[in-house]
């Protein structure tokens, strides 16, 4: 982060350089110093909450204790927040820190639908896209009827339907968020269909006149080469997954801690803090620096992909 | 847009052939794949929407299906006679304008990063990161922020507000949610609008500069109209989300033992409301009517939009 703020800076101080290979009529005007401050505040704009948490989270309660308005920067840094976080914190069962549990149940509860959900939409989308069936352009024309309904509205009615199977109790309750998504979505489909329409035909023709049957060909070549796509939809639905916090409080907010998705386990954490009288603010910060931090380190390493994927994905509708 | 596209090129690769279809086991193979995401949206979506609907002229013990009796009418009387569930709709109203602030500084944003800036690469990465931050852990970002006694706004304000939770101003607490919102939901925009303005023909720029246009005249006339469709793309993703506004509100103005969601009650959003309802307190079809008012609501506001776009993909 702090390499980005000097590079804005840099951007402010090489203007005259970076104007050198344009057209004459471009100078600098207070159009362009008016650009760069717009950007420079809305970049500070956006980076300021994480610096204000990030020096909390370093800053003793100690230090707290005796002070009277917001620490600007702690006198010496502590990682009592970090300690607390990691060595005992109150949800913490086995020794196992209550927020890497949640991350682990977040990462099989997201990971296996989206799997799963991938594969059969590439086998569904791959359906309609080369092979011949009875009812074909009705059934694809259905399916993308069925995706227009927004549904939004609904996102908490489903709660009667699984209550009634028995799926909200115990470990059962696991399965409203898992089960839905292990199956085709008709989104998914209607995203990967355009994607495998430019691919060559010629090529699964060629497969199939060397004896390649409809499961090689898909597995050996269909799979393969829609890569790009499923990338895009595999970071939509991640990135989904795993800030999930209404269905996870939802099916297991009632649970026990060991069930507890990361987002609920930093929603209780939270606010088992706030009824506690001493207010443990660096923990707080640390929390939810620490809940946040995984998914910008992987976004930051394939930020590409994330955000060809997501303006990719999200132009599905 | 894709989906239009994609229509196209399906009746028009398959008109010809129709008839020359042999029915291979495989088609029936195939058949059954296709069936696969029909079927589930119709047992996860389909059937839960439905017994909802049922379910509003009904009463229930605890969500329990064996107790339903039918009632008439009486769950609409009473949800269309409780000051609570208006009182959520004028919140997520007000806070549902925050999306078209947020439209407004996405547009800005992008456009001014295509002004060939340098380091506008790294600038759009950072923008971005919000969109990745979960809702809860945004809002307890800007709850520290806004915190009353070490807060950094009241510091630098030099005051004692407690913004989250001031009873004699109890709209302050709105006006946090507010701007949690304005914070992480541009994100999405920038990159949307990015990519739409990077595919602006440049010679219409040029043509319109030879003409001796002016900046807006340009932005109006030549940006705007090729930007069209993503702007209604995510015109109609806002319209959604603002009325479903959840995460945040939930962790800024947590339910208070008196069984109020923040001071006088105004972090009560409509979904909130229905999650507490539904859930919280096994009334679904209670909730069931706020649902599908809240359905409603959105459908209506969203058609002009979907028919625009419609429009803008045909023309």
């Amino acid at each position: 982060m702090q390499t980005s703020i000097k590079s804005i800076f840099a951007g402010i101080d090489g203007r005259e350089e970076n104007f050198k290979p344009r057209k004459k009529k471009e100078k600098v005007t207070a159009g362009r110093v008016g650009t760069y401050a717009v950007l420079a505040f809305y970049t500070l704009w956006i980076l300021a909450p994480f610096l204000i948490i990030l020096v909390t989270s370093f800053t003793s309660n100690k230090e707290y204790s005796e002070a009277t308005s917001y620490i600007w920067w702690p006198k010496d840094f502590s990682v009592e927040g970090y300690e607390r976080l990691f060595l005992d914190d109150p949800y913490m069962v086995d020794g196992i820190p209550s927020l890497f549990r949640g991350f682990l149940n977040t990462m099989w509860i997201t990971l296996l639908p989206l799997a799963s959900g991938l594969l059969q939409s590439l086998l569904v989308a791959y359906c309609y896209w080369q092979e011949k069936f009875p009812f074909k352009n009705s059934l694809f024309m259905f399916t993308i009827t069925l995706m227009f309904i927004p549904l939004g509205a609904f996102g908490f009615v489903g709660y009667m339907f699984y209550q009634n199977l028995g799926w909200t109790e115990g470990f059962a309750a696991f399965l409203p968020l898992i089960v839905p998504g292990l199956f085709a979505s008709a989104s998914t489909v209607f995203f990967l269909r355009p994607y495998l329409d430019g691919i060559s035909g010629e090529i699964i023709e060629a497969a199939k006149i060397d004896g390649m049957n409809f499961w090689q060909i898909f597995f050996t070549i269909v799979l393969p080469l829609s890569k790009p796509a499923l990338i895009a939809q595999f970071i939509f639905g991640f990135v989904g997954g795993y800030n999930n916090y209404a269905g996870a409080l939802m099916y297991l907010g009632n649970e026990s801690e060991t069930m507890w998705t990361l987002q609920l386990t930093l929603q209780k954490l939270i606010s088992y803090m706030s009824t506690s009288p001493d207010g443990d603010y660096s923990f707080k910060c640390a929390t939810s620096l620490m809940a946040m931090i995984p998914l910008i380190i992987v976004y930051l390493c394939c930020q590409k992909f994330f955000i060809e994927g997501i303006s990719f994905g999200g132009g599905k509708e | 847009m894709n989906g239009i596209k994609a229509l196209e090129k399906v009746s028009l690769t398959d008109d010809i052939p129709k008839r020359k279809i042999k029915w291979k086991p495989l088609s029936w193979v195939c058949l059954v794949i296709v069936f696969i995401p029909i079927v589930a949206y119709f047992v996860f979506n389909g059937f839960p929407v439905a017994l909802s609907f049922i379910s509003m002229f009904t009463e229930m013990d605890n969500n329990d299906l064996s107790t339903m009796q039918w009632n008439g009418f009486e769950n609409f009387v009473n949800v269309f006679h409780d000051e609570r569930f208006w009182k959520s709709w004028g919140v997520t109203l007000i806070l549902a304008t925050s999306q078209f602030v947020t439209l407004l500084i996405a547009l800005v944003i992008a456009v001014l990063l295509e002004q060939k800036v340098k380091g506008a690469k790294v600038l759009q990465i950072i923008y971005f990161i919000p969109y990745i931050c979960s809702g809860v852990a945004v809002a307890i970002m800007w709850a520290w922020v806004f915190s009353k006694d070490f807060g950094i706004v009241n510091a630098i304000f030099g005051t004692k507000i407690d913004w989250l939770n001031d009873t004699e101003k109890p709209f302050r607490l709105v006006l946090c949610v507010y701007i949690t919102i304005v914070w992480q939901a541009p994100a999405y925009g920038i990159v949307m609008f990015k990519a739409a303005l990077k595919n602006v023909n440049p010679s219409l720029y040029e043509a319109a500069s030879l003409d001796g246009a002016g900046a807006f005249y340009r932005f109006w006339h030549v940006t705007l109209p090729s930007i069209k469709s993503v702007l209604l793309f995510l015109l109609l993703s806002s319209i959604t989300q603002g009325l479903a506004v959840f995460d945040s509100v939930l962790v800024l103005a947590p339910l208070q033992w008196t069984g109020v969601a923040g001071p006088d009650d105004v972090g009560l959003t409509v979904n909130y409301y229905i999650y507490i309802k539904g859930v919280a307190h096994g009334e679904m079809e209670y909730a069931a009517v706020m649902s599908w008012f809240l359905f409603v609501v959105t459908f209506a506001l969203t058609f002009p939009v979907i028919r625009a776009r419609n429009k803008a993909s045909e023309g």
